[in-house]
């Protein structure tokens, strides 16, 4: 009995498969004599009155219903191809020079008309609205106006040797005055905001030597600084972004 | 100015409105939706249409409706608006369109096969029956060139079907009686590497 009932399901699911690929029109939608298979649910569902059973007829029938649309889609779709079958086409294609094909086509074929091309109100409502969006913040206040360079460029770079002194005493210092974990900003801090920057720069170049080891604390993200007990052969590859402005005085 | 003249002079510029909007679009695709055009030209705009139409029809121009396919029928609010030619072209035009013999020839004897296979089939048979005509290379460069066109679409599960611009330009029963009249010649006894290339 419990064999009988697998059999019955398993031809329920091989329906179900067959109708899948008709759906997806993967096979003609004709292949399948529906009354015949309907004949058949009806035999099997009057045995079998299982769940599984009643379950899996439902989705045959559901599958049925797919088809038979399937089926009438088709028989449309050939109706309005006059029922020209491929393989004449293919015959046709074959037996033709290409320009029997091309005189063919012309016969059916009316190409869009389309302009691409940009129009003087066009041309003018794109001015309008240009003129309409509202101008970017001035980049800067100062006039452009001749300075004297004879003294040297603002923040002009410097030739290598006097940074090489000036990082040597930055090293110097940390070195005399602050011989263990020291506070970052404590470090660089100066009233005057040019030095201020100047001894961040120039710690940012020990630090990438090696010479300066840099520590933040997980907890607070407080940033110490100390002399490097080795100094690392190779650049450091990790990076330290740090915001110098008015919040950090 | 009579008040018949501010009429007529409203709708001839009406009129050029929607001459405007359905051939000179902005849109990726050609064309217009019927909704865009009841905005500029008012609820009546299908009757404008009509008129539209018959004066294009006088210098060899129509108006083409598409459907949506997803809409109901006869919603033209959805539906897709085109100027098309409303006569045929010959042959001696194809060059100045743009097109090689050689294209149309495969375009044509593509969408046949596709009409009488329910607008899809496999990519590999419709390869296979061109290749009775050109070499594969050029079949295929000539394939893809026509689907980035919009004429031909083709699948991730190695069909090739219908694409929206076929849809909008070929009479598919037009082309297919053609077809079906075409007396057809021997096939030629030249192997397709030595035909002569008519491309331009």
């Amino acid at each position: 009995m419990i064999r009988e009932v697998t059999i019955a399901k398993q031809e329920l699911l091989k329906f179900i498969s067959i109708l899948d690929n008709i759906a997806n029109q993967r096979i003609e939608p004709f292949t399948v004599d529906i009354r015949s298979l309907l004949d058949k649910l009806r035999a099997i569902i009057d045995k079998y009155r299982d769940t599984e059973t009643v379950i899996l007829d439902a989705e045959t029938l559901y599958k049925i219903s797919i088809v038979l649309g399937v089926q009438q889609r088709w028989i449309r779709e050939r109706a309005s191809s006059l029922f020209v079958d491929s393989s004449v086409i293919f015959a046709k294609v074959i037996s033709s020079p290409p320009e029997e094909l091309v005189q063919a086509f012309l016969a059916a074929w009316r190409p869009i008309v389309r302009i691409e091309q940009i129009s003087v109100p066009l041309l003018l409502r794109g001015y309008e609205h240009f003129l309409s969006l509202p101008s970017k913040k001035q980049v800067s206040d100062v006039d452009l106006q001749r300075i004297d360079i004879s003294k040297g460029l603002p923040y002009s770079f410097e030739e290598e040797s006097i940074m090489e002194d000036k990082l040597e005493s930055i090293l110097n210092e940390l070195q005399l005055k602050y011989p263990n974990w020291t506070d970052y900003w404590v470090f660089i801090n100066n009233d005057d905001i040019n030095v201020k920057f100047e001894r961040a720069y120039l710690l940012s170049f020990l630090i990438s030597r090696g010479e300066v080891d840099v520590k933040i604390s997980p907890i607070d993200r407080k940033i110490q600084i100390r002399i490097s007990k080795r100094k690392d052969v190779e650049d450091r590859k990790l990076s330290l972004v740090v915001n110098l402005g008015e919040q950090n005085e | 100015m009579s008040k018949a003249d501010e009429e007529l002079k409203k709708l001839e510029k009406k009129l050029s409105v929607a001459v405007s909007l359905m051939v000179a679009s902005g849109h990726r695709l050609p064309g217009v939706r019927g909704w865009e055009l009841r905005r500029r030209l008012g609820k009546n705009y299908p009757k404008l249409i009509e008129s539209l139409n018959s004066k294009l029809k006088e210098v060899g121009l129509q108006v083409k409706i598409i459907h949506d396919q997803e809409a109901e029928v006869g919603d033209l609010d959805r539906a897709r608006f085109y100027i098309v030619l409303s006569d045929p072209l010959n042959i001696s035009d194809i060059p100045t369109l743009g097109y090689s013999l050689d294209e149309l020839a495969v375009l044509s004897a593509t969408l046949a096969y596709l009409f009488t296979k329910n607008e899809k089939a496999n990519y590999k048979e419709v390869v296979e029956m061109l290749e009775t005509k050109y070499q594969k290379w050029r079949v295929e460069s000539i394939l893809e060139r026509l689907s980035r066109k919009g004429y031909l679409v083709k699948n991730d599960d190695g069909t090739i079907s219908i694409g929206w611009r076929t849809k909008v330009e070929v009479d598919k029963q037009e082309l297919l009686k053609a077809f079906v009249n075409i007396a057809g010649q021997e096939k030629s006894s030249n192997p397709p590497d030595e035909q002569p290339d008519t491309s331009t």
